[in-house]
């Protein structure tokens, strides 16, 4: 059997590797920072406003909002993490592209991994976007809730969420621009609470400021549920409501890697695997994603994006394997060759060979 | 506001960054991918910091954390599109590691027997840490170990290099 010493002998390197610039770590940290807040800024909103009370504190970084004590479960709502789980409990994601119509050999056996947060995710009922004329989608609008979870200001690092007025309720905004890109690289995020004391967080692509804000305003709750019924401000089409089956996380995803012996060569070392993902879905907000424009897999509506150029090009087609089952295909192919993909991909039984575990 | 990091953190961060790619390319069979993950541990512990110092090993929270940025499939490929765009950007990748017929050896080896392979050998983290890092039993992570060393020695001896590697 081999030693001990010999494989400790796998540490010693033979070449000098410089760490990352401190900068780029501390720069990353930030993002991480500001994200994690945007995503749990509405705390102080959604607890005022279910003490009833009217007034929403200002926050800066100079006046730390005041926290009102949350629940154990909100406490860890950002701890969320993937754990490992098995395709054998879920065998209704099982699907494959049949022999030789994957790009390679599905050599890596699956693997099936479950987002694991204590705070469940609300569904979105809400789902608009709008179009250039080729159907490139510019502009997208995602709407969850009741119940959208409350969020953790203890956090007082990075930009802080700004008050604003969504026409005489109060609510949080904040958004981000990433540098170089106009409104059509814009994320923003919007919470607020309903006189019903339901709670609600909408989220813009591709939308700036104003345009987030104008559709949130237009938007109608009535006895607790969202009216879809008319468009938002500024937005043109919508998608049609989710009629699929209800699971209990909607969070499974199985990835099927092509990715052994069939990597893509990319210049300057990187290489992009081909993947299959197939996922559990509870509404329909994984279509229209901004950059996505429709193509038809098998005379059903189906989304495409195309990222990158020449050597760096990677198409991602995402469309319904199933009800409440979506297929997302990811990899450096041609739009057609992933459109064949899709439309062959079908279920397989657990025993399938393919499946099974490397020798 | 997340300002310069401490002194115990920036020293921690350059003494360990190489073993710890090493250790985590070595587990995910992909140099830029290993060196994003790697770089997004680190920047999580810097988020959590306080978290991290308070722990045993922090060497052992980044590798978990790295090896779960790359579990995920869509956090791996958010870290394969931030790599490519780094590397449209003018990264310089770090120069490839001359690879041993040992390295050959534990590349062939499968996944989960890689990553243990490497937590345990080069970031010499002991078992029950391996085991924390990969979240898989003790029970688990030893007898993968055990198949790993031997079909290693399988794999050289096949490639003629028995007498210098195995005993």
């Amino acid at each position: 059997m081999i030693d001990d010493d010999l494989l400790h002998g796998l540490a010693v390197a033979r070449t000098t590797v410089e760490p990352r610039p401190m900068s780029d770590i501390i720069r990353r940290a930030r993002q991480m920072r500001a994200r994690r807040r945007a995503r749990w800024a509405g705390t102080a909103v959604v607890a005022l406003a279910l003490l009833g009370t009217t007034t929403v504190p200002v926050l800066t970084n100079r006046e730390p909002v005041v926290v009102t004590p949350m629940t154990a479960e909100q406490k860890d709502c950002g701890n969320y993490e993937t754990v490992d789980v098995s395709l054998a409990r879920n065998p209704d994601l099982a699907f494959l592209p049949p022999p030789g119509m994957a790009p390679g050999t599905t050599q890596r056996p699956p693997t099936a991994s479950r987002l694991v947060s204590p705070c469940p995710m609300p569904t979105a009922p809400g789902n608009w976007y709008s179009a250039a004329p080729d159907g490139t989608v510019t502009k997208r609008l995602t709407v969850r809730g009741p119940g959208y979870p409350a969020p953790d200001t203890s956090t007082t690092a990075g930009p802080q969420p700004e008050t604003v007025d969504l026409g005489g309720r109060s609510g949080l905004i904040e958004d981000q621009v990433p540098d170089g890109e106009g409104a059509s690289g814009a994320s923003g995020w919007v919470w607020w609470v309903e006189d019903d004391g339901s709670t609600w967080r909408a989220e813009g692509q591709g939308m700036s400021r104003l345009e987030l804000l104008s559709a949130v305003r237009s938007l109608t709750v009535a006895g607790g549920r969202l009216d879809t019924s008319r468009l938002p401000s500024g937005l043109t089409d919508v998608l049609p409501a989710y009629t699929g089956p209800t699971r209990g996380s909607g969070d499974v995803q199985v990835d099927f890697g092509f990715s052994r012996g069939v990597h893509s060569q990319v210049p300057l070392g990187s290489r992009m695997g081909r993947h299959l993902l197939v996922t559990q879905t509870r509404d329909s907000s994984w279509q229209a994603q901004v950059g996505a424009r429709p193509v038809s897999v098998n005379g059903a509506v189906a989304w495409i994006a195309v990222q990158g150029e020449a050597d760096y090009r990677q198409v991602s087609l995402k469309w319904q394997l199933a009800p409440g089952v979506v297929g997302s295909f990811i990899g450096d192919v041609s739009i057609t060759q992933a459109v064949r993909l899709a439309e062959t991909t079908a279920k397989i039984s657990l025993d399938d060979p393919r499946l099974q575990p490397l020798p | 506001v997340i300002g310069d990091p401490s002194a115990d953190f920036t020293q921690w961060y350059a003494g360990s960054y190489a073993r710890i790619l090493r250790a985590v390319t070595l587990a995910v069979g992909d140099a830029g991918l290993a060196e994003e993950a790697t770089a997004e541990a680190f920047a999580r512990a810097l988020v959590h910091s306080r978290t991290v110092r308070a722990t045993r090993r922090p060497d052992a929270w980044v590798y978990r954390v790295a090896l779960n940025e790359v579990r995920s499939r869509f956090r791996r490929n958010r870290l394969e599109r931030r790599w490519i765009a780094r590397q449209q950007a003018g990264h310089q990748a770090p120069p490839p590691e001359p690879e041993t017929a040992l390295w050959q050896a534990v590349a062939q080896l499968p996944p989960r027997a890689r990553t243990a392979i490497a937590l345990r050998y080069i970031a010499d983290l002991p078992e029950a840490e391996v085991a924390s890092a990969m979240g898989i039993t003790r029970g688990a992570t030893a007898a993968t170990l055990h198949k790993a060393r031997a079909r290693l020695t399988e794999l050289l001896t096949a490639a003629g290099l028995d007498e210098r590697t195995t005993s």
